[in-house]
């Protein structure tokens, strides 16, 4: 079998890239991702898109059309229906790998592992057992490959928490001008970013909103910074609980921003995002009324221009800084 | 209390029925107008699907005849219908309108939740005036869908333009004013057969059009710009493929107590989409393939801009539309759609229907040498 195996660096790479490579690398089989996103690639992928996709979903389009171009004959895209029970990630998750099919057709073989955490756990492990065997490997084998994930996965997440950024928690790939976080905390301004994973880390697709926050001294937070047990509390403290597990996400920590008494909030969305068309609806509400802390929101995509994302960036910081020294 | 609920085509009639059983003043918002569209555009999030804004729209105008609470779904997900009520909630609460909300979340959520909920909006009437409101409602919902099925075949070889929607508002009033069961089977018969006088030309050249999508955009008529009047004066009989009482019995009935439905229906899809994706996704790609095995000439795909399970289904139609040799017309629809640009697409939709029909049935007859295939390349 097939011993490269590539994977498109968009949606749920950013979340879950550490646990699939060294659960591949547990037999022997290298993934590889895309290159991070540049402006060639999101072109390929606008052009293959239904119009009114969302931003993120053109930006996988135009990876997966890379791994194909550059002659990856399989490709793993898995369907992620759901990562923890009665939640769900987004629809088109779950639509994802057959969207991609109807769109490139049989250029490349798809591995497509469904992950879905509503139903028993038996059924998910079925699901790695069947993953495992499609490169001849002993359910014992596969097993310890999904520990070795399980693992690099757990790292990755301690990283994340402790401020590291994604690339320079990953081995391979590595970004050399991904920023560093200072946690030590010298700067005098912080601000809380909120949104997908697939828009922070990405950051094309974001035009470098949090190097461009640091250039200006300022300390950013994502989400992945807080504690799962402060943003599951928080969640809770919702109207109804979210069932899309980043949404849910993202309202608990936009609670516990407010609890921090964090300077400022920026909320990274994507034109055409479903669940943030709602999820940002209610943070920017709800926080208006309950909280003086101000929010900016940024909506993103192919169109849009960086001087509008540095002029507003500025005001805002501007903005918080008038107000800190007030 | 006086209730209203949002407008969603039809069930209006259903929808008063039961709230007025139960005990309350149900107020009707008016019907869904660009005024309507346009009180919601300025209070709804702007990328929020076209139903979510419509709905505000109607809150707003029903409180202006008095309402107080409204009616309204939840969900579980994944699309996000299931937030509308909460969200509806705060915006409501921004813009200082005093209107209760009653979410009514789907016994998914929790079994003893969804009871408290129901016994709380029951609480004024007895047991038995539940059952019989239940009846009445379930008798109301499969009326108005048996009448609007009828004229939408009626409608396609009617000789004088508006005949059918003049028996169609007629009889949809009558199981509106029925109060009883009989009332309600009476009201079907005489539409019916009103039905059956409306003088028909029967030499009238028709397609059969599919028609699949979103519930909302289907159902509700102001938000597909009158589509199936439209199409049925164009002399085309439209299969709707989605009602709202074979929702109900799907998606409310029969999954709360996890009974599988309309398998023979999904698998149809199997070859294309593998997984639902909430809302209709997958039973549009499944529709699709059976209209086109049961001979129909083209299907139109309805959708309100960024709806997310609709938006998957659009990116696997054209597979589906080349492996069945089945034209695919896809309307994407917003606040900012305009009536006219739609009629045009529906119009060059048709004639290119016309045109597909009769070239199809001159190669079968031998007249062209041409293959189905390299004919009609449908990109």
């Amino acid at each position: 079998m097939t011993s490269v195996v590539g994977m498109p660096r968009a949606l749920a790479y950013h979340d879950y890239f550490p646990f699939w490579e060294a659960f591949f690398d547990g037999f022997g089989v290298r993934l590889t991702a895309s290159p991070p996103t540049n402006k060639a690639l999101v072109h390929e992928g606008v052009r293959r898109a239904v119009d009114g996709t969302c931003f993120p979903v053109k930006i996988l389009l135009g990876h997966v059309h890379w791994l194909i171009e550059n002659g990856y004959t399989t490709i793993f895209l898995p369907r992620f229906v759901s990562v923890a029970p009665k939640e769900y990630i987004c629809p088109k998750f779950m639509g994802l790998p057959d969207m991609v099919q109807a769109t490139f057709g049989t250029k490349a073989k798809f591995l497509v592992p469904t992950i879905d955490l509503n139903l028993p756990k038996k059924c998910f492990y079925e699901q790695i057992q069947t993953l495992g065997s499609e490169f001849g490997c002993s359910p014992k084998q596969t097993k310890l490959a999904f520990r070795q994930g399980l693992e690099a996965l757990r790292d990755y997440r301690d990283a994340l928490l402790k401020g590291r950024w994604p690339a320079n928690s990953n081995s391979q790939n590595a970004d050399n001008n991904q920023p560093t976080l200072e946690v030590e905390g010298k700067k005098s301004l912080k601000v809380g970013l909120l949104g997908h994973s697939y828009l922070i880390y990405d950051d094309f697709a974001n035009m470098h909103i949090v190097n461009k926050l640091q250039n200006m001294e300022v300390e950013v937070m994502t989400v992945d910074m807080l504690p799962d047990e402060r943003i599951d509390a928080q969640s809770l403290a919702w109207p109804k609980r979210m069932f899309w597990t980043s949404g849910r996400r993202i309202l608990g920590a936009a609670r516990e921003y407010v609890e921090m008494r964090i300077p400022g909030i920026i909320y990274v969305t994507a034109f055409a995002c479903g669940t943030d068309s709602l999820t940002a609806e209610l943070v920017e509400r709800t926080l208006r009324r309950e909280s003086p802390i101000p929010q900016l929101i940024l909506n993103l995509d192919e169109h849009t221009g960086e001087a509008g994302i540095v002029t507003r960036l500025e005001a805002f910081v501007d903005m918080l800084r008038w107000r800190i020294n007030r | 209390m006086k209730i209203t609920f949002p407008h969603m085509g039809t069930a209006y009639i259903p929808f008063r029925a039961l709230i007025q059983g139960v005990g309350y003043h149900a107020v009707v918002p008016p019907r869904c107008t660009q005024k309507t569209l346009a009180l919601g555009t300025r209070h709804a999030p702007e990328s929020a699907c076209l139903p979510l804004k419509i709905n505000i729209g109607n809150y707003l105008e029903a409180q202006q005849q008095g309402a107080e609470g409204i009616l309204m779904a939840g969900g579980i997900g994944p699309c996000r219908f299931g937030f509308y009520g909460t969200v509806q909630k705060e915006i409501l609460q921004d813009i200082g309108i005093a209107l209760e909300m009653l979410i009514i979340e789907p016994p998914q959520q929790g079994w003893s939740a969804f009871i408290n909920q129901l016994s709380y909006l029951t609480r004024k009437v007895t047991k038995g005036e539940i059952a019989q409101t239940l009846a009445l409602t379930w008798a109301k919902f499969t009326a108005c869908d048996r009448l609007e099925k009828e004229s939408l075949k009626t409608r396609a070889y009617e000789a004088t333009l508006g005949d059918t929607s003049r028996v169609l508002h007629h009889s949809l009033e009558l199981v509106d004013q029925a109060s009883s069961l009989q009332m309600v089977r009476q009201a079907v018969r005489t539409g019916l057969t009103s039905f059956k006088a409306v003088a028909k030309d029967l030499d009238r050249e028709v397609l059969t059009v599919g028609v699949v999508g979103e519930i909302y955009t289907l159902l509700e008529p102001f938000a597909n710009f009158y589509l199936e009047e439209r199409l049925g004066e164009l002399g085309v009989i439209v299969q709707r493929q989605v009602w709202f009482s074979e929702w109900i019995l799907h998606h409310i009935v029969l999954s709360a107590f996890k009974k599988r439905r309309n398998g023979n229906l999904l698998r149809l899809a199997k070859p294309y989409l593998t997984h639902f994706v909430g809302g209709h996704g997958l039973e549009t790609v499944a529709h699709t393939a059976a209209m086109a095995k049961t001979g129909a000439d083209g299907i139109i795909h309805i959708l309100p801009f960024t709806c997310m399970p609709e938006i998957v289904a659009q990116s696997i139609l054209p597979e589906v539309s080349r492996d069945y040799q089945i034209p695919v017309l896809t309307l994407v629809v917003d606040e900012h759609s305009a009536e006219a640009g739609i009629h045009t697409r529906l119009e060059a939709f048709v004639d290119l229907l016309h045109n597909h029909k009769r070239a199809f049935q001159k190669a079968s007859k031998g007249v062209e040498t041409f293959g189905k295939k390299e004919m009609y390349p449908i990109a």
